[in-house]
């Protein structure tokens, strides 16, 4: 394995697991999502130009595929109650809006990956367009109805949901 | 709202722990991706070869009265088996594959297809207005070609679908109003105030409302009936048959004088045919090759038979007509790097891969995720 991607991957483990869970909510299916991304990565290692872009190109790819490769097991969670988030992943110990992050796995995955690279990549609308192949009003449309549904799903007034613009 | 999603979204992020790498794991999945592609490569470098020493031979079992090869491309399209236009997307920008083998490219971006007929194929638009587009035949240059009409209604705000033989169009409104229209008869076929659900499916039968609780199916001349329905994913309305598909379970039931009969049980994600005379199952055992199987009625009810000639792992199944099955498949079963569309022929239970020439990146035959 190329040295280089070899130090890449060591360096941005942790922060794309960290990404790879908010898009799947289920710990062995980030690790499995960020694995693959990571290897289709490395296959085509070499003919990246800008190494600095890695991370980018790997973020791609796995919102691609919780989007899209995972909507089979997306399917399959259908009907089956909301993972325990608060008791599997230890993450009972810290203060975290559980109410919300539960009502955030029950979006379709492409409203939830806008909001992942939207508001934990911190990625602009047009930045988020890129990475998932649709456009910038697509982002703005999919944000603003995952906000409305997770208000609906909170009970809270819609007239709250404003998306704000980058 | 917003500030509570960044902050929820970073509260989950910090308190999760990675886990270290799986170094052994992922060399083995490097390898096993590297392998794949140079048995692909291999097998698309033996595929050329052939084609050299032998005459291309399209398999011809299904109608099409197309026979000219399209000038207008620079790639040389093959004749396919498909009797009228196939519709797909690539990162969200609408194609056709008409029967020639000529792809047209529609230059605009769309949350994917809605349905289609011979006559049109209506998708949406990125913003979720609709985009219509009529298909004409030109049976002297052979030539299929397609003009921007517009739709019955501008925007459907999330809800609006297509019978799959793409005659009827059924929307709500946000009033509540559903309403169902009849290309054949370009006007409204019916039309539910204050409905008791949004359309999941229309067809010939009516249309399929899924309320809060319960699915139902209101016939054309008002009769309403509930239909069990556990959670399904997609529901298949056409001819005088129903189908409600789960990703691992489906059941197909007859529709008699509005109510369901003689329901049995599938195994796999199903899908119904325009006119209600076949169903794909898709099913992905564990650990094995998907298999893909097409389900005709016969004397002794509905029977199965595996279909052939998909290379890759099937992703998504869309029928063109009822003779004709449109695949993705996906040899990383990912979906992202390749995904190659096939059609596959009822009669043979024989699939060949659509050549697309010009078009790059990921097929699609589904709506985005909404």
């Amino acid at each position: 394995m190329d040295q280089d991607f070899s130090e890449f991957m060591a360096a941005r483990w942790n922060a794309l697991y960290r990404t790879a869970y908010l898009l799947t909510g289920e710990p062995h299916q980030a690790e499995d999502l960020l694995q693959e991304a990571l290897a289709k990565t490395c296959v085509k290692w070499n003919t990246i130009r800008d190494k600095g872009a890695a991370d980018g190109y790997v973020r791609r790819i796995l919102a691609h595929d919780a989007i899209k490769g995972w909507r089979r097991r997306e399917r399959e969670l259908l009907g089956d109650p909301p993972s325990d988030v608060g008791t599997d992943d230890g993450l009972a110990r810290h203060e975290i809006h559980l109410d919300l992050w539960q009502a955030i796995q029950e979006l379709p995955p492409r409203m939830r990956a806008v909001l992942v690279l939207r508001y934990y990549e911190d990625l602009t609308e047009t930045a988020t367009a890129d990475a998932l192949g649709i456009s910038v009003g697509a982002v703005k449309s999919q944000a603003h109805a995952a906000t409305r549904r997770l208000s609906h799903l909170l009970d809270e007034p819609t007239a709250t949901a404003q998306m704000g613009n980058s | 709202m917003n500030t509570q999603i960044e902050s929820s979204l970073h509260g989950v992020a910090d308190a999760v722990e990675p886990p270290p790498i799986d170094q052994v794991a992922f060399a083995s999945r490097v390898h096993s991706l590297r392998k794949r592609r140079r048995t692909r490569l291999a097998a698309v470098a033996a595929a050329a070869a052939a084609v050299v020493v032998a005459v291309p031979v399209s398999v011809t079992t299904v109608i099409n009265d197309v026979r000219s090869a399209d000038q207008e491309s620079a790639a040389s399209p093959t004749e396919t088996l498909l009797s009228r236009p196939a519709y797909f997307t690539v990162e969200g920008r609408l194609y056709a594959l008409a029967p020639n083998g000529q792809v047209h490219d529609f230059a605009v971006k769309s949350g994917g297809i809605l349905g289609s007929s011979e006559d049109r194929v209506v998708a949406f638009a990125k913003d979720r207005t609709l985009l219509q587009y009529d298909a004409t035949f030109d049976g002297g240059t052979g030539k299929w070609s397609w003009e921007r009409t517009k739709a019955p209604l501008a925007s459907t705000g999330d809800v609006a679908v297509m019978s799959a033989n793409g005659r009827w169009l059924a929307w709500q409104d946000n009033r509540g109003e559903v309403t169902v229209f009849d290309y054949a008869a370009n006007k409204a076929s019916f039309e539910i105030e204050q409905a008791i659900g949004h359309p999941i499916a229309v067809g010939p039968a009516g249309v399929l409302l899924r309320g809060d609780r319960d699915v139902w199916l209101r016939s054309p001349n008002g009769k309403q009936t509930r239909i069990k329905d556990s959670g399904s994913w997609a529901t298949w309305l056409a001819g005088d048959v129903l189908v409600s598909s789960h990703v691992n379970r489906s059941r197909a039931y007859d529709i008699v004088n509005g109510r369901l009969a003689n329901g049995v049980k599938l195994p796999g994600n199903a899908s119904l045919s325009p006119n209600g005379r076949h169903i794909s199952t898709l099913v992905w055992p564990d650990g094995q090759e998907t298999q893909l199987k097409i389900w005709a009625k016969g004397v002794r009810g509905w029977e199965g038979s595996e279909v052939r000639g998909i290379q890759d792992d099937p992703q998504v199944v869309r029928w063109l007509d009822d003779e004709t099955l449109l695949v993705t498949a996906t040899s990383d079963r990912s979906g992202y790097e390749e995904s190659v569309l096939y059609g596959c022929s009822v009669i043979s239970r024989a699939c060949e891969q659509l050549e697309t020439p010009g078009v790059k990146g990921p097929i699609d035959l589904d709506l985005i995720d909404e």
